[in-house]
């Protein structure tokens, strides 16, 4: 069964809105309203406060680690429009990088796979998504996508760097060559977008409809080659869906609901593997989900209420 | 909490439900707003600017009256803040920023209505304050450092107050303590006075870091001696001024504040607008200080004013100097809370969760000098690992060995460091390799991959030995008919069996689709029994014209074509070679099977096939006793048996026990080619790759990529070339041999910064050897010299902890 393992007073001040973990899971980042970010090393249940990172002036939703290949990175973006980045550098934690072009609070920031270089996609309640992309020496170009959701955007995702069915049928030389970058979001407007890279500009390949009120959150699943990409969503209608294009279909999106909660449902998650799926809910539950031979979804574990260092 | 906000203002709609956001424009930018006693009058007050509105019952606004009329009227209309008499419906009170104050009767007749003039302040007036219950007696607040106190039937200053502090920035009777009213400066001091008591004030306090632009006493009678002040320093604090001046709670806002009000009815909430870069007027709750509960963003310039309809606290006026008054209604303010995620979720390494959220048993941080006064529910995280699943009752589905090893990370990291993969070295036969992996598997509990190994083991040990018994035949031809050899003994055997094995086959297709995997990987399926087929083909080819038949993808062609005339052999032999193995293997199977529990729900776990795979050890031997000199046969079956197993578990995650039972089979000289794809393994030993060095298993990572056998793998190896950058210029040197940078014509840098060794401080041209993580380093000689004196402290610097 599922345990919890660690309970970690953050000392945050106010509500804290992300906790990541970093690619060995040995840094555990968090962000709050209280404006801060702080760092912690957690190793065999303890954990240590590392850092506390200053410099945003709102609260700060969302934070995600780069690859370790670039570094100690942490891209953050918060309430005041801003989204930085930062490095540790000699143990100290600075400021690499500030984007300051959101109209309205950034809600989202995820970082591109690593083998497509350091890019990081910023989902804003402005609707608009930036894409800000590295090119060495702190010098980074932003592209704007405006108007992407009416009402704003609530999450961004990026598709795995690996192209699918490359288990199946290695790969030929052209056809890496053809690998786009591929990168989906969720919006108040009840839809989740699929969004492709064409000669350097964003276009929306897709719109996935099935959701009746605002997507809080969608992630793509991790793929280890097999010829069909996952995305998974949830929303304020209490729904997590999951989103399947098999290229059997012709890379139609099939959507199919894993269940439907008792309350909202915040946040989805996969595993590294791509198979199981982790979805929290109200009253700070979480539940673990994996896909049956027949295309179900089972409940796997379920953690909350009842169990040591829950809420309750 | 957010959500319980959300509802208590959703709950007010009906309220106000024909209330919508209005907007007029009063010609030129206004410095200060206030509403009449009805609150169907406002009076907006700007440089040249002094205009009522009136609310009319459609709640439209229109202008009623602009006493700015004339011209002479000069400095004493450049209206710093305006006021409405809180019991005279006619009376209005303007400071001026020549520090005039003038106090304006609205019934007067004529076009003049200014009552009197007040010149008694010499600086520019900031504020000023009627009292709430004596309608003559008025306060105002002034840069020359002064209160005072005038008496507006008598048209007369009746008190100074000296602050003694620095200029005044506002001043605001008490709405409950009859004597009292408040003063705020711009060295950041808040000051209580008793205006009966004119020498000095009763308390003082420094409120904020700079300038406190503006403060508010709290509307609500059971918090009278609740003030809020914003400053300078971006924050708004509210303070108890009753017994101790304490500071209940702190709003942390993005800009300077500059005007706030509290809004009434709720408790909890106060309105803000700052003075520069943020246009908006932004609505807080003391329960959530770091986002605003609401905003609105009507202006497009900075917001100077705001007030709140006293008898409806849905409404809120806002004047601007865009020259615009805005009548806001709460339900179209733009609340940031629902668009704020309150969780948050990660599954990270290792299949470990992190959740944050709320912790709602813990309260004792509330009495923190930065907590609010309120219950503060406190945020928790909290992270969870998944652990043992399978032994637990909670499990779906009877599943005794079910998904862990993809899954826990534990597992997956005991494995590889336990795991043996390099047999020679170890001088170990490839059975004991086996037979110590599999254990390795028992221990942790996945029995299944323990099988696995145990039958790998069984194919293949004989399989080994022969080839080492065949290298001492040095020829590769005679070698082949050896092995054929007992193949055609066994044929009669076979040619009995035979009518028993065709009416199997039908299983053994079956049983064939079941092992290939779940109904998923139809394609897959379908390729491995091409190849199977292929193979037998090739097999079957080799047998007479190739002197080595085991597979490789180097050349299929040569297999490709040939005579038919050994087509009746073929096929027979195709009825033996995949009759007999599999049959007998998944006889077991079928033996076995009411004995697991697993059976019964076989869709539960798609580990299914491995399941029925396994069956007791002890019956294995058994098995395979009875073919154990068809070497041949054996070999063939093995090849696409192992390469059916491979795939099956990296199609379900299981990287880890593909890779290493690939390496495993391949440390050995005598390897076995198995027909996988070299672009396939090597995507699969990249994944595993990133797995290890994921859980930081460099050890287990260098050994896989030193024993596979892909040319792209291993150079992972070689390429940890250091691309070194010029120390001056930061460019990438041109070559890895030298320090020298092409581009030394350019700069002269080489001459001021050289590469020098850090101990003999000296240029180093030729090797530098350097400590990855502090970049110290200088001659191998120089370091090795230094080593052996020094006896493994470690390097010479204080900067980094290894022992390079």
């Amino acid at each position: 069964m599922v345990s919890v393992i660690n309970t970690i007073d953050t000392l945050h001040e106010d509500m804290i809105h992300d906790a990541q973990m970093d690619y060995y899971g040995l840094h555990l980042a968090t962000c709050s309203s209280d404006r801060s970010i702080r760092i912690f090393e957690v190793k065999n249940g303890t954990q240590r406060l590392l850092s506390t990172l200053q410099g945003h002036d709102g609260p700060v939703w969302q934070i995600a680690w780069a690859h370790p290949k670039y570094g100690k990175m942490l891209a953050s973006c918060s309430y005041d429009r801003k989204v930085i980045i930062w490095k540790e550098q000699d143990g100290q934690w600075i400021k690499l990088y500030e984007y300051a072009d959101h109209d309205s609070s950034v809600n989202s920031v995820c970082w591109a796979p690593h083998e497509l270089g350091l890019i990081l996609a910023c989902g804003s309640s402005d609707g608009s998504i930036s894409v800000i992309k590295h090119h060495g020496e702190n010098q980074w170009e932003a592209t704007k996508i405006n108007n992407a959701h009416t009402g704003g955007c609530n999450a961004v995702s990026w598709a795995p760097a690996v192209v699918p069915g490359s288990l199946i049928e290695p790969p030929s030389q052209n056809q890496q060559n053809t690998f786009v970058k591929k990168f989906c979001s969720a919006g108040c407007d009840n839809l989740i977008k699929v969004w492709s890279d064409k000669d350097g500009r964003w276009e929306e390949v897709e719109k996935l409809q099935a959701h009746t009120d605002w997507v809080r959150d969608c992630a793509w699943a991790p793929s280890i080659g097999l010829p069909c990409s996952k995305i998974a969503s949830c929303s304020q209608d209490r729904q997590v869906i999951i989103w399947t294009s098999d290229e059997s279909t012709g890379g139609q999106w099939t959507s199919k609901t894993l269940n439907e909660f008792d309350d909202v449902v915040w946040h989805v998650s996969w595993s590294l593997t791509g198979d199981i799926l982790a979805v929290s809910g109200g009253n700070n539950k979480v539940s673990l989900w994996k896909e049956k031979l027949n295309g179900d979804w089972t409940i796997v574990s379920d953690i909350g209420k009842g169990q040591p260092g829950s809420t309750e | 909490e957010p959500r319980h906000l959300t509802m208590e203002q959703s709950g007010n709609y009906s309220f106000s439900s024909t209330k919508r956001t209005i907007s007029v424009n009063a010609g030129s930018a206004i410095n200060a707003l206030s509403l009449c006693q009805n609150n169907n009058k406002i009076v907006v007050a700007g440089r040249s600017l002094l205009k009522i509105y009136e609310i009319d019952s459609f709640n439209q606004i229109r202008e009623a009256m602009n006493l700015h009329v004339g011209r002479k009227q000069g400095l004493n209309m450049s209206s710093s803040d305006v006021v409405w008499s809180p019991k005279e419906d006619n009376m209005i009170a303007t400071a001026a920023t020549n520090g005039a104050i003038v106090a304006w009767d609205l019934n007067a007749v004529g076009r003049n209505k200014q009552l009197v003039v007040l010149s008694d302040h010499r600086r520019t007036v900031t504020k000023i304050s009627f009292h709430p219950k004596e309608p003559s007696r008025l306060l105002s607040g002034s840069q020359d450092c002064t209160m005072r106190m005038f008496d507006l039937r008598k048209k007369e200053c009746t008190a100074i107050f000296h602050s003694k502090a620095d200029g005044v920035r506002c001043v605001e009777f008490s709405p409950f303590h009859y004597f009292m009213f408040a003063a705020s400066f711009d060295n950041g001091n808040v000051q209580i006075w008793d205006y009966r008591q004119k020498s000095t004030y009763l308390t003082q306090f420094l409120a904020h870091k700079g300038s406190v632009y503006t403060l508010n006493w709290h509307p609500d009678e059971e918090e009278k001696n609740k003030i809020a002040t914003g400053g300078r320093d971006n924050m708004v604090k509210i303070w108890d001024v009753g017994s101790s001046n304490k500071q209940v709670c702190n709003i942390p806002t993005t800009t300077s504040v500059s005007a706030v009000r509290w809004r009434p009815t709720h408790r909890d909430q106060l309105a803000t607008v700052s003075m520069m870069l943020d246009f908006s007027a932004n609505v807080w709750d003391l329960r959530r200080r770091f986002v605003p509960f609401a905003y609105f963003e009507e202006h497009s310039d900075v917001t100077t004013g705001i007030v709140w309809k006293p008898n409806d606290p849905e409404v809120l006026f806002s004047c601007s100097k865009d020259g615009t008054l805005v009548m806001h209604a709460m339900r179209e303010a733009i609340q940031p809370w629902l668009n704020t995620k309150t969780r948050g979720l990660d599954m990270g390494a290792g299949g470990r969760i992190s959740l944050a959220g709320e912790h709602r048993s813990i309260h004792t941080r509330a009495q923190s000098p930065t907590g609010s006064g309120l219950p503060v529910k406190l945020p928790g995280i909290f992270s969870w690992k998944p652990g043992n699943f399978s032994m637990d009752s909670d499990w779906p589905g009877p599943a005794p060995a079910s998904p862990t090893a993809k899954f826990s990370n534990s597992q997956f990291v005991y494995a590889a460091k336990n795991y043996i993969l390099n047999g020679p070295e170890k001088e170990l036969s490839f059975k004991q390799l086996c037979e110590h992996n599999a254990s390795v598997m028992e221990r942790i509990g996945d029995h299944n991959v323990a099988k696995v190994w145990l039958i790998i083991a069984e194919f293949y040990s004989n399989k080994i030995l022969l080839k080492q018994k065949a290298t001492h035949t040095s020829l590769p031809l005679q070698r082949t008919y050896s092995d054929a050899a007992p193949d055609r003994s066994n044929r009669a055997e076979s040619e009995n069996k035979r009518t028993a094995t065709k009416s199997r086959t039908e299983d053994v297709h079956g049983s064939q689709n079941l092992f290939n995997g779940d109904p998923d990987s139809e394609v897959q399926s379908d390729e491995g029994r091409l190849i199977v087929e292929d193979y037998l083909t090739d097999i079957a080819r080799g047998r007479h014209s190739e002197p080595d038949f085991y597979i490789s993808d180097e050349d299929p062609n040569l297999w490709g074509y040939g005579t038919t005339s050994d087509a009746e052999f073929m096929s027979e032999q195709e009825w033996s070679l995949i009759g007999r193995v599999p049959i007998e293997a998944f006889e077991k199977k079928e033996s076995s099977s009411p004995q697991s529990p697993s059976f019964t729900d076989p869709d539960s776990d798609p580990f299914i096939i491995g399941k029925k795979l396994v069956v007791k050890s002890s019956e294995w031997p058994l098995a395979f006793d009875d073919i154990r000199d068809d070497l041949t046969m054996k070999e063939l079956r093995f090849g696409c048996f192992s390469f059916c197993i491979c795939r099956y578990f990296h199609s379900h995650g299981d990287i880890q026990t593909a890779v290493c039972l690939l390496v495993a089979m391949s440390s050995y000289p005598t390897h076995i080619n198995l027909p996988l794809d070299d672009a396939e393994t090597e995507h699969w030993f990249s994944s595993y790759l990133d797995l290890l060095f994921k859980n930081q298993l460099f050890v287990q990572h260098a050994e896989v990529v030193k024993l596979s056998r892909l040319p792209n793998i291993r150079m992972l190896s070689a390429s940890s070339t250091i691309h070194t950058n010029c120390k001056a210029c930061q460019r990438r040197l041109p070559n890895t041999r030298s320090w020298s940078c092409d581009r030394r014509s350019d700069h002269d840098h080489h001459v001021n910064k050289p590469v020098l060794c850090f101990l003999c401080k000296s240029v180093v041209k030729t090797l530098y050897v350097y400590c990855q993580t502090c970049t110290f380093g200088g001659h191998l000689g120089c370091l090795q010299a230094w080593v052996e004196r020094s006896k493994n402290r470690g390097i010479p610097t204080g900067r980094c902890s290894n022992h390079c």
